[in-house]
């Protein structure tokens, strides 16, 4: 293993793991306020990518504008998804694995109505020239990787000052920890709710055209993802930012190795067998905050 | 008549799935994803022994739901250590890789 490839590895972790952090984070500011599994969220990060190319390519809009109506829109699709199914749900007083199955059910149709309005076929909004990349050490890294590497840095600190600063943040934080106790202090749940959705869902589909402007769309391009990220969040633990860092590292840095040594076929598989061993040997991830869910 | 028997077998299939399914979820609570893994382990199992070795039903139909029990005992001693939606993620997982095995095996069935 010669000292070029070790830092060409290095630098496709540190891509992939960071997307996997910016897709974890949304994921887990929705959870802490609602307590289920949104996997529709695999949704948001499609189509944050299928409304930049509806926009960019089928409309001729230019690409920060189509990005930016590509944000909105897809926020706006979550919480017509939370308004619609989970409040509704939510009043039912149903227990969350029946929601989690209806938002599988929501991922389905919604990734069905993708399909039939672009086609299963692989999609592209790339109008630049394709370049050869900058070469770092006898590693190459494109134009596109180091743009979303600061982008996702930057996104990352905006949204943590946003969850700790301002008022909005503070209530979210607030109805995560104690639903009961917020509420008697005059905190609205689902007003909060709804901002939670409305952050994890922009930062999604920032990951989504992210993605798309790197390996290009497909319409079940969301869902991997979105699981190496609920897997992340698990090995993590619930807990903080560098928890869910190191969570992230170790999934990817394992999947790339058995990339490499085995085939990129059983990334998936790599994936779900870390998840296995530690839900067996360590329940609560690094942090190992105790959750409810974890007890038995 | 031919599409009448069909529907019917169809009909009795999904009876013993959800039958099947009824028994995890509905006396343990906990809703499997892995179940569509432990149906196919059945399906391939009989499958290649009947091709392979050219055994009669009678004997791959109860091999098949041996082979498969044994694995999902194996895999419930994990899958018990969660509860709730960590139990539909880690099945789901479960699935995946059961899915991802069968895919990537060279054993060609038909």
């Amino acid at each position: 293993m010669d000292i070029s490839f070790l830092i060409q590895i290095i630098l496709n972790i540190a891509h992939s793991s960071l997307i996997i952090i910016l897709i974890s984070y949304s994921f887990q500011v929705i959870y802490k306020t609602t307590k289920f599994f949104h996997i529709s969220h695999g949704i948001t990060i499609t189509f944050g990518a299928y409304f930049t190319y509806l926009f960019s390519v089928e409309l001729g809009l230019g690409l920060p504008v189509s990005m930016a109506l590509a944000i909105i829109l897809s926020t706006v699709q979550s919480l017509i998804v939370f308004s619609l199914i989970y409040r509704y749900l939510k009043d039912l007083k149903t227990s969350n694995w029946l929601i989690l199955i209806a938002s599988l059910g929501v991922y389905v149709v919604l990734q069905n109505l993708i399909s039939l309005l672009f086609g299963d076929d692989t999609k592209s909004f790339r109008t630049w020239k394709v370049k050869e990349g900058y070469e770092v050490g006898g590693a190459y890294v494109t134009d596109v990787q180091l743009i979303s590497i600061f982008v996702i840095v930057v996104l990352l600190i905006l949204s943590h000052c946003f969850i700790e600063k301002t008022i909005i943040g503070k209530q979210i934080k607030a109805v995560s920890s104690n639903l009961s106790l917020s509420s008697l202090l005059g905190i609205s749940a689902n007003n909060t709710t709804k901002y939670s959705f409305a952050i994890g869902s922009a930062l999604a589909s920032c990951a989504g055209i992210l993605i798309a402007a790197e390996t290009d769309m497909t319409p079940t391009m969301g869902f991997n993802w979105l699981l190496y990220a609920v897997v992340a969040m698990i090995i993590g633990g619930m807990g903080k930012m560098r928890y869910l860092i190191l969570g992230a590292l170790l999934l990817t840095t394992a999947q790339h190795l058995s990339a490499y040594y085995l085939d990129s076929k059983w990334m998936n598989a790599t994936a779900y067998i870390i998840l296995c061993v530690f839900l067996y040997f360590k329940p609560y991830g690094f942090s190992g905050n105790k959750l409810k869910k974890a007890e038995l | 008549m031919e599409y009448v028997l069909h529907l019917l077998v169809i009909i009795s299939i999904y009876t013993i799935l959800s039958q099947s399914l009824c028994i995890v979820a509905g006396y343990s609570g906990q809703l499997s994803l892995a179940h569509a893994g432990f149906y196919g382990i059945g399906a391939y199992t009989t499958a290649l022994f009947s091709t392979n070795y050219g055994g009669s039903v009678s004997i791959t139909l109860p091999l098949a739901m041996l082979l498969s029990g044994i694995i999902a005992f194996v895999i419930s001693k994990i899958a018990v250590k969660t509860v709730g939606d960590y139990f539909i993620i880690l099945t789901l997982g479960i699935q995946v890789v059961i899915y991802l095995l069968f895919q990537m095996s060279k054993c060609s069935v038909f």
